[in-house]
């Protein structure tokens, strides 16, 4: 299929494509669904599908078997496994200088996002989080995360975890450092 | 100011590196004795009886040294050369958890030894001619190691002296920034050209002449992705719809044929497909096992009956592929390696304890050999003594395998932070 896909009209067209019923083929109504504006995110179906897997060669946490289900937690904010990174791919920026919801001093926060719901066993409810990467500083290597929820190969590039997405970040920053968890809405 | 003391640095530094070895050397079997009464005093004696009464190669270098030594020698230093390439030369390459810097090591499988260290930058393609004759390079560096001007360039780099003997600077940063997948970047099959592939601001595939030192117009393809060349201007893509596409170019306007749909929008064909660019054999696994197989050539794409690596049992157990290069091919031999495990859904990138070799006509699985190791990345020589490899990222360990039973012969560690990447050549 060769479509006219141009990655910088990407983000505007994918918000008007949020609820899009088009088939997981059409390119532009998928990517609607992972890469968009904040200010968007709250309009935005509800999704599990994972993002990039920067700690693709991460070493698991010791004790767990690299295979297991992935099963979220509600104590412990730097642990893959904490439900808000139900689709991290890569470092938590909480470990690095960062938080869940700021990125570490010296960094550039990316401006695009990507939207996942996940489920917090506290409350059984479920949350929408618009995880951002902050980028422009070398990978922090702190509390890697290898969850690929979802994560589909990179013809589904909107899909896909290797992918760098530090686009649009201050200074055309392009190295990846960590990713914030921000809650930008209930789920359903 | 003081006046400096007046002598040649050089010539210091010999008398003085001369004076220390001589001093070692004459000291050496005291220091070791009280070395070895620290921890026992079996550390030497040990390490010789283990060789029947053999010196070790300390003792054989120190020896020759001392002998050289008393005939008013001293050391000659020196900057090594690599042995010619063959085809049990491996390239580990490390993006170290994508860092700024990588690392490239280069490996003698027959030894288990390392023969040397180069370094690429963020995320850096690796490409090795096919005959094994250069490495060559698609990366990208920044001017402030992890920030400021972006440069992406193409480097080549002699197989014996790793002396760089082509630097190509590509322009408006078009390399597409993505853990690193053996076929989104590829030479053409006379290693003539580098093909890389491009992402924003649209997918595409750029061009880089190796013999003219030059980049090339880059072609637009949609939305397809991955590169398989099949002639010096002609590559197939997997694209989004579920088809390949040929692309030819070289003079005039490049084309672009699709062929029909082969898989369906649910079948998710993993990001490591095995290539053979001599036979034209691309293996491609699902996330579920089933093999898609197609032979390619400059005339089109032969599509090969389906294969599946598990039964139904054993996916219905868990079964599943895994890893980050999941899948190898050899070509003589026409066998399917794939790293499989049990694993929970959406495990896909974990590593494997397991290889399922398959015969890629008949698709009977030969055999699950059973490594006891968590491997991430596997790849096969390709002569007819073929070695199997397979690495560690956790481990950062290579483990060189007998192809047939799986019994690690070699291992070498210590391969940098988190290893990802085999590379070997098609040739013999």
């Amino acid at each position: 299929m060769l479509g006219n896909f141009k990655f910088d009209e990407m983000v505007e067209k994918m918000s008007r494509r949020v609820a899009g019923h088009t088939s997981r083929r059409s390119f532009i109504g998928k990517v609607g669904t992972a890469m968009l504006g904040v200010g968007l995110v709250p309009l935005l179906p509800v999704d599990r599908r994972g993002r990039m897997s920067r700690a693709a060669a991460a070493t698991p946490e010791e004790g767990t078997d690299p295979r297991a289900k992935w099963e979220p937690q509600d104590h412990d904010v730097q642990r893959c496994d904490y439900w808000r990174h139900c689709s991290i791919d890569g470092n938590i920026c909480d470990c690095s200088g960062g938080s869940l919801t700021s990125c570490p001093p010296g960094t550039k926060l990316s401006t695009a996002s990507w939207v996942a719901s996940c489920y917090n066993p506290t409350d059984g409810e479920s949350y929408l989080i618009a995880y951002r990467d902050c980028c422009g500083v070398g990978m922090s290597g702190r509390c890697p995360c290898l969850v690929t929820e979802g994560e589909l190969p990179v013809y589904r590039p909107e899909f896909a975890n290797d992918i760098i997405w530090c686009f649009g970040a201050e200074d055309d920053a392009m190295t990846y450092h960590c990713t914030i968890s921000p809650i930008v809405g209930k789920a359903g | 100011m003081a006046h400096p003391v007046q002598f040649k640095l050089p010539n210091a530094l010999t008398a003085l590196g001369g004076a220390l070895a001589f001093t070692l050397l004459a000291t050496g079997p005291s220091i070791a004795q009280e070395a070895g009464d620290q921890t026992g005093g079996e550390a030497p004696a040990a390490e010789s009886a283990a060789n029947g009464g053999e010196m070790t190669r300390g003792e054989r270098v120190a020896a020759e040294a001392a002998e050289r030594l008393a005939a008013g020698e001293t050391d000659e230093m020196s900057i090594g050369e690599a042995p010619e390439p063959n085809a049990h030369r491996v390239y580990i390459t490390d993006p170290a958890h994508f860092a700024p810097v990588t690392q490239h090591f280069v490996i003698d499988a027959d030894a288990g030894e390392v023969i040397t260290i180069f370094d690429g930058g963020f995320l850096p393609h690796p490409l090795l001619a096919y005959d094994g004759s250069f490495f060559a390079q698609a990366s990208t560096v920044f001017s402030r190691i992890a920030r400021g001007d972006r440069t992406d360039y193409v480097e080549v780099l002699d197989p014996v002296t790793f002396e760089p003997t082509a630097d190509i600077e590509l322009p408006e940063e078009p390399r597409f920034l993505i853990g690193t997948y053996p076929w989104f970047n590829a030479l053409t099959p006379d290693n003539s050209k580098v093909l890389f592939q491009m992402f924003s601001p649209s997918p595409a595939v750029g061009v880089v002449d190796l013999e003219g030192q030059e980049s090339l117009d880059p072609i637009d393809v949609g939305d397809c992705y991955h590169i398989f060349p099949v002639s010096e201007d002609s590559f197939f893509m997997h694209c989004r719809d579920g088809s390949l596409a040929k692309v030819t170019f070289g003079d005039g306007e490049p084309t672009i044929e699709n062929t029909d749909v082969f898989h369906d929008e649910d079948e998710y064909l993993v990001n490591q497909p095995a290539y053979s660019i001599t036979s034209g054999r691309l293996v491609w696994p699902t996330y579920t096992g089933k093999i898609y197989q197609m032979n390619l050539s400059a005339d089109g794409a032969e599509f090969l009956p389906e294969i599946e690596a598990l039964t139904e049992e054993e996916r219905a157990d868990g079964w599943a592929p895994g890893g980050w290069q999941q899948t190898a091919y050899h070509r003589e031999l026409n066998r399917i390696y794939l790293l499989v495990d049990q694993r929970g859904e959406w495990r896909h990138k974990t590593p494997s304890r397991y290889i399922a070799v398959i015969d890629a006509d008949s698709g009977e699985r030969i055999d699950l050999l059973d490594l006891g190791l968590d491997i991430d990345s596997i790849n096969l020589s390709q002569d007819d003594e073929p070695l199997l490899y397979a690495l560690s990222s956790g481990d950062q360990t290579l483990y060189i395998l007998d192809h047939e039973t799986g019994e690690v012969l070699r291992s070498v560690d210590q391969l940098g932070h988190g290893p990802q990447i085999i590379t070997v050549s098609e040739g013999t």
